[in-house]
């Protein structure tokens, strides 16, 4: 009966649905995420009113019944809104973002051109108000003379003279790293965070030539190499794990300590064929998406019996959102119908053409003078240097960024896949 | 379906509870009607509910209200039950979108309350488990949300802030984007 009550009031029983995936494809079990934000390193704990003492006004509220009421919130501004009133709403805004707070709402697409080619006066679209595009700090000037070489936990990552350049799009917040010793002929071509900046585990880890070299947030120099065959594009969290993807498809575990290693994970495809692009995690479930001719296809991550990635049929309640540039995150977004989204579907953005969405299987139409300039022609991986300084990609507040503890909560059926 | 409905009354109404408020009123409500409460329900599962429910934690005034929701919701319940079994039949689809459309106002109309009243109706349906009336009132905070700044939120819920200014700050300066 919880269909019908859902088609009357879409919103009412996401606190519900969000306890469990509807999708029996999509259900593991429910992992404790332990959320280090920058927030919370600024506030002191709060009391949270015990259990026997009855709340004498909406600030006393149990954290659990306001985490009720976030979950409901409908936009990630009435989020923040709600989280700045006072101590212990920001407390239960914190609690909460360990249940996947942003898989609630669509990310934004930080698109920094129009459809005929000016600059696009740094804004953001908001899918939820397309009308009211939202300011933008992004310094586009500096890094017009910069190489983009990827986008995680709200940054946008720029290399130039072989060091590395972090900005956050939404706070303005510049993080520049140390130089990187290189070969004359090689340049950083892809990077990705593993935590959000302000976690304590938070490392950078870029990508030139033939070498993955890591940075720690803060420290004084790059610390380790580790030799891959292929340009990666794609950085993921699972389970606890930091999972890389190369443009062949080929997926890796990534540790960092005791000290640096990527391994190969032995995956196979089962019996269909489609160019992996992105790594999205939907709540348990890590999909990689991809296409094949002119439609997207999807896989989930089947770890019962050996890795495999099993072809998707149905995206069931979820959306996913990608970008042309390979380099880019992509993002799930659960029950977007609470926004006027559509469940099933791919929401994909372009550079000369505005923002398409398609069922999953349907074939994506180019248009009619443009079949050059169809999404899948403008797939762009690593392994060339990116031509374009400003990609359209879709960004998420790293507000809304949570990290994982990675030493408790590793996937260790991983460990039993490792190649040699 | 309407019979349906009144037939499964009759068949609960063998089974009456007494739930007695903190000011000790005494309401007499049919089992199917107070199980929509969890917390109820595994009472009664445990054979604890002789000589009355004595609930603490819920005022009379607030009770009554709860009960009212519980009635209406534990009556739709019902005529689902008894329509599932023909779900295909257009009729019933007919009856049940007219049903879903009553509880649809109900439910809005329940809603109408000053915050003091809405703030205590949280408490007791977090108390008592009501799922369906914790996310009813959960959602009608929710709703109130929306285009307000912090400010206003704090003058809405009567809200003391008691964030120092460097907090504030450090919030500003992550979430400026969102508000400008």
């Amino acid at each position: 009966m919880a269909g019908r009550s859902d088609r009357r009031r879409p919103g009412s029983t996401s606190a519900a649905a969000s306890e469990h995936s509807s999708s029996p494809s999509f259900s593991c079990s429910r992992e404790v995420a332990v959320v280090q934000t920058m927030s919370e390193k600024v506030y002191k704990p709060v009391s949270v009113p015990s259990s026997t003492s009855v709340p004498q006004g909406w600030a006393d509220l149990p954290d659990d019944l306001l985490q009720s009421i976030i979950v409901l919130l409908r936009s990630p501004h009435e989020t923040l809104a709600f989280a700045a009133t006072c101590r212990p709403w920001h407390s239960a805004f914190v609690t909460s973002l360990a249940s996947n707070l942003f898989a609630l709402f669509p990310p934004l697409l930080l698109q920094p051109k129009l459809p005929d080619g000016s600059i696009y006066p740094e804004f953001f679209i908001d899918l939820m108000n397309p009308a009211a595009p939202l300011r933008c700090q992004f310094p586009w000037g500096t890094v017009d003379k910069m190489d983009y070489i990827g986008y995680s936990h709200g940054n946008l990552i720029y290399s130039h003279k072989k060091k590395c350049h972090l900005f956050d799009a939404f706070t303005g917040t510049r993080t520049k790293s140390p130089r990187l010793v290189l070969d004359k002929r090689e340049y950083p071509i892809f990077g990705a965070l593993t935590a959000p900046l302000a976690s304590p585990d938070s490392s950078l880890f870029v990508q030139a030539g033939r070498s993955l070299y890591e940075w720690k947030i803060g420290s004084e120099a790059w610390l380790e190499q580790y030799r891959v065959d292929l340009p990666i594009i794609q950085v993921a969290s699972f389970k606890g794990e930091i999972v890389a993807m190369d443009y062949r498809g080929d997926l890796f575990r990534v540790r960092l300590e005791p000290r640096f290693t990527v391994q190969k994970l032995d995956v196979a495809f089962e019996g269909y064929i489609m160019n992996p692009t992105w790594l999205v995690v939907c709540d348990d479930t890590l999909l990689l998406v991809g296409h094949w001719e002119n439609s997207f296809h999807v896989a989930w991550l089947d770890l019962s019996s050996g890795p495999k990635w099993i072809k998707v049929e149905r995206l069931e309640n979820w959306a996913v959102f990608v970008a042309p540039e390979g380099r880019s995150q992509a993002f799930a977004c659960k029950n977007p119908e609470r926004w006027g989204g559509r469940s099933n579907c791919i929401y994909f953005c372009g550079i000369n053409e505005p923002l398409g969405v398609v069922q999953l299987g349907e074939t994506v139409e180019p248009l009619p003078d443009h079949m050059e300039a169809s999404f899948f022609c403008r797939l762009r991986h690593s392994e060339e240097r990116s031509v374009d300084a400003s990609p359209a990609i879709w960004v998420f507040p790293g507000v809304f960024s949570r990290s994982q503890q990675r030493s408790s909560l590793r996937c260790h059926s991983l460990t039993d896949w490792l190649l040699p | 379906m309407a019979s349906a409905g009144s037939g499964d009354e009759k068949a609960a109404a063998a089974a009456m509870i007494t739930l007695i408020s903190s000011d000790n009123e005494k309401f007499e409500v049919t089992e199917a009607t107070a199980t929509l409460s969890q917390t109820i329900r595994h009472m009664i599962e445990d054979g604890c509910t002789d000589g009355g429910v004595p609930l603490p934690n819920v005022t009379s005034k607030i009770l009554a209200r709860v009960i009212e929701y519980c009635k209406k919701h534990a009556t739709a319940a019902a005529g689902e039950e008894g329509s599932s079994s023909s779900f295909s039949d257009a009729a019933f689809l007919e009856v049940d979108r007219a049903f879903l459309e009553e509880l649809e106002e109900f439910d809005d109309a329940f809603l109408e309350v000053d915050r003091a009243t809405l703030f205590d109706l949280i408490l007791a349906a977090n108390y008592l488990d009501i799922k369906g009336l914790l996310n009813l009132t959960c959602q009608k905070v929710a709703d109130s949300v929306k285009g307000k700044t912090p400010e206003q939120i704090r003058e809405m819920y009567n809200i003391v802030n008691d964030l120092t200014p460097e907090e504030e700050a450090e919030i500003r300066r992550e979430t400026q984007w969102a508000f400008e």
